[in-house]
């Protein structure tokens, strides 16, 4: 499963059964979360962030957090939230939480996956993750038009 | 092909947009380091490879795209004092406003990248005439 193309892999309901598939988007009604940084909403070509973005279990990211607050090591966030290395390194982060999210399994042919991809709603740091069904956040490229975030330190 | 993240050289960090490159991931890893090592070299090279992606034949949208996008980054990187370079993007930017209003009906009607409907009413039309009225020279 892992080595099929980027680009044409398949639906997760040819390979997930409805219940696994049920049980993993029902976890996401305690709300889930993002990171982001100052970078990220910074280029005026886009002033919303992806509608189908990946997302992860609020109480994922309030373990990763907690976890990232006594290393403070960038390479354990990267690792846990399945991004390259380096890409967080000194950087401003924050982390913006979603009540009763509208989440889908990702099929991995959302924009931007990576090689760390894995198939089956996990990080390749084996944390909950999801992608946002179509749902509007704007930032107009300034955080000062975003409400529920927080900085991550 | 760095610049465009063609054959073999997309860069990809955490960018979730779908980009055909994560600019951004190329700045920040490759481009301001070699901007440290090599800052005197770094200038002709940079518009001489923006200019020929004016001008890219196999995807001439995508050439424009990236060129908004790296002279965007480039100008941000500066403002935020990342990179110390002497460097005037005005030309470049004058130059991308006019391309960008001889290729006005195909970037109205491409529909990737910042074009896809959920961000932009116009195609990549609207986001980068955007891009072009916020840049900070």
């Amino acid at each position: 499963m892992c080595k099929l193309d980027a680009k044409g892999k398949p639906l997760p309901e040819k390979y997930l059964n409805a219940d696994y598939i049920q049980n993993h988007l029902k976890k996401f009604d305690e709300g889930a979360a993002f990171i982001f940084t100052l970078e990220d909403i910074a280029n005026p070509l886009y002033k919303i962030f992806n509608p189908k973005k990946f997302v992860l279990l609020k109480s994922d990211m309030e373990k990763i957090i907690t976890k990232y607050k006594a290393t403070k090591n960038t390479d354990f966030l990267e690792d846990a939230l399945g991004y390259k290395r380096g890409s967080l390194k000194n950087k401003e982060i924050f982390v913006y939480e979603i009540e009763s999210p509208v989440v889908k399994i990702p099929s991995g042919n959302e924009g931007g996956v990576n090689e760390l991809w894995i198939p089956g709603g996990k990080t390749s740091g084996s944390y909950n993750e999801a992608v946002l069904n179509d749902v509007i956040i704007t930032h107009n490229n300034s955080i000062e038009n975003l409400s529920n975030y927080t900085p991550f330190d | 092909m760095f610049l465009l993240g063609e054959k073999g050289y997309k860069c990809i960090g955490r960018n979730d947009m779908g980009e055909p490159n994560d600019y951004l991931f190329c700045w920040e890893s490759e481009i301001i380091p070699y901007i440290k090592e090599n800052p005197k070299k770094f200038k002709d090279i940079f518009f001489n490879a923006l200019h020929e992606l004016f001008f890219y034949k196999k995807d001439k949208i995508l050439g424009i795209y990236s060129v908004a996008n790296h002279v965007f980054w480039c100008s941000y990187f500066i403002n935020k004092a990342s990179i110390n370079l002497d460097i005037d993007l005005t030309e470049i930017i004058n130059e991308l406003s006019i391309i960008v209003d001889l290729n006005k009906d195909a970037l109205r009607k491409d529909k990737r990248w910042a074009g896809a409907e959920w961000n932009s009413n116009n195609g990549l039309l609207e986001p980068i005439r955007r891009l072009l009225s916020r840049i900070v020279t």
